[in-house]
């Protein structure tokens, strides 16, 4: 265990990504402004452009400090001293979540293939309101990975203090449990990052339903279905593979109705009836039910997000 | 008439769908009240009762989920007025199972013969059988459809007959997976239908 090799990634982590930060910022403002003033229009993609690169940056040295967390730290059994295992941390836990969420959202702008300069300012404005709550809501390298680093030195210094074994097999039994059942959990690699990848087609596909509605023109109902129908299948494919981790991770306690769980499905729900709905947009009526549950589903989007921070339960960090 | 009834368990299936998404919205309101007034009282029996509600209150939409769901099925295979008879005797016989055996075994029941039928329109669909009704045209949407129907079926069949108990446990998540596989495979296919066409037309093409 290199405990000082560590603590120097950390601190390097925070020294280069402050000011990444700070860039996100003032690239997601002037993005918003560019927005807002029509003669800077046409140079919108480059704004774009910058902020995809400097999240790309950002996401790179958060890379490589759980690269280093994964070389330089060890969780070592307290009875034999033997090396028991690695974190292999994936990059999409704690707060650097709303990150990665963004820079999905912000690939997703640059890369779109309809130019429509409508459609372009209205996705670049929600990038730049994405950009500007990452900064204010949570920002990873202020502290990187706090509870991790919390945990994981309150089981480094118990290991090497004087006290009675009990201790030190209790604070070992409590990492590794959540090195197992967490951080190294094969579904921490594609549970989350599934969700978040949806999460940002379903706000291109929200925009999408925006600008049918103040526009009246169904191309930007027809783009705002082509991503709503790609993020449903990651969606479900993602809510699927939580539910093997849940009866293992989760064996014995109550996770059935669980506030975050119960959301989620209403989100599901939402997406799968708009899905439904609109095959049938020839219909009276149907064509406002399906942009309503479009509505409704992101939404549901926004609140199970926002409902990990407010309401506690057993899929929370609140309380 | 066969375009009505789609329209119709469409409109069924958007009820059903919207009503458990309120039975949620209801769920997580009561779980933030209650972990405002108490925070520990997941831990005290008022959980189980929170527990009990919901099961009353979203078990009969997932039953009427699944109804819609299994009178789906046969509209492949059937028109007209055997199609209706046939939806007609599958509601009947679930009804009949589930006052007489329980519930689960009313389900579980029509939930294998929705699963029999589907294996035959997918092997239909696969020899590309003119017999089938589809309201759509197309390879991949006709057997993306097929098997998202028929991951869903077996998603709930083992939610409802196999269980999560420990005892059996793998059996359940064998089923799972294969379920899991049918659905992501069926949307892929369902939604993507023209892109695969043209893909895969291109490269015949140019072979």
């Amino acid at each position: 265990m290199n405990i000082s090799g560590y603590l120097l990634a950390r601190e390097m982590t925070t020294r280069i990504g402050q000011p990444l930060i700070y860039l996100l910022l003032i690239f997601s403002i002037a993005l918003a402004v560019v927005t807002v003033v029509p003669a800077l229009r046409r140079n919108m993609r480059y704004f774009v452009l910058v902020l995809f690169l400097n999240l790309v940056a950002g996401w790179l040295r958060l890379v490589n400090f759980h690269y280093r967390i994964a070389t330089e730290l060890v969780l070592a059994d307290p009875s034999g001293a033997m090396a028991t295992g690695r974190f292999y941390i994936p990059v999409w836990i704690e707060d650097e979540k709303f990150f990665f969420w963004p820079l999905i959202l912000c690939g997703l702008v640059l890369f779109s293939r309809y130019k429509d300069q409508v459609w372009q300012t209205a996705l670049s404005a929600l990038l730049a309101i994405f950009g500007v709550l990452t900064f204010f809501t949570s920002n990873p390298f202020a502290e990187p990975l706090k509870d991790f680093h919390a945990g994981y030195i309150q089981y480094a210094m118990t290991a090497v203090a004087n006290v009675d074994p009990a201790v030190k097999a209790q604070a070992y039994h409590s990492l590794h449990g959540r090195m197992v059942g967490f951080y190294n959990s094969e579904y921490m690699w594609t549970h989350p990052p599934m969700l978040f990848i949806s999460y940002a087609t379903f706000a291109v596909a929200f925009m999408g339903g925006i600008l049918m509605l103040t526009k009246r023109d169904d191309i930007y109902e027809k783009l705002g279905y082509s991503y709503a129908k790609a993020g449903f299948i990651i969606l479900t494919i993602g809510l699927l593979l939580g539910y093997p981790w849940a009866l293992t991770a989760w064996s014995g306690e109550p996770w059935w109705y669980d506030p975050k769980i119960n959301i989620t499905l209403m989100m599901w729900v939402a997406y799968s009836a708009y899905l439904h709905a609109r095959l049938y947009t020839h219909r009276r009526g149907m064509r406002v039910t399906a942009a309503s549950l479009n509505y409704l589903g992101f939404f549901g989007v926004v609140f199970t997000y926002v409902s990990t921070y407010l309401i506690p339960g057993i899929h929370s960090v609140a309380g | 008439m066969i375009k009505n009834l789609n329209y119709i368990l469409i409109l069924a299936t958007i009820v059903i769908l919207g009503a458990v998404g309120i039975a949620f919205i209801f769920g997580t309101t009561f779980s933030w009240v209650m972990s405002e007034t108490d925070g520990l009282w997941r831990q005290t029996a008022l959980y189980q009762d929170y527990v009990n509600v919901m099961n009353l209150t979203v078990g009969p939409m997932v039953i009427l989920l699944v109804i819609v769901l299994g009178l789906c099925i046969p509209k492949r295979l059937f028109s007209g007025a055997r199609l209706l008879q046939l939806m007609g005797s599958l509601t009947a016989m679930t009804l009949v199972l589930s006052l007489s055996l329980g519930i689960r075994l009313g389900i579980s029941a029509l939930l294998t013969v929705a699963m029999f039928m589907q294996m035959v329109v997918i092997v239909m669909t696969l020899v590309g059988s003119k017999k089938l009704v589809f309201e759509v045209t197309g390879f991949y949407i006709q057997i993306g459809s097929a098997l998202l129907h028929m991951g869903l079926i077996l998603f709930l069949f083992d939610l409802v007959l196999i269980g999560d108990a420990l005892a059996q446990r793998t059996l359940h998540l064998n089923i799972f997976w294969v379920s899991t596989l049918f659905i992501g495979v069926g949307m892929v296919f369902t939604f993507y239908s023209d892109e695969l066409s043209r893909l895969f037309s291109r490269g015949q093409a140019s072979a």
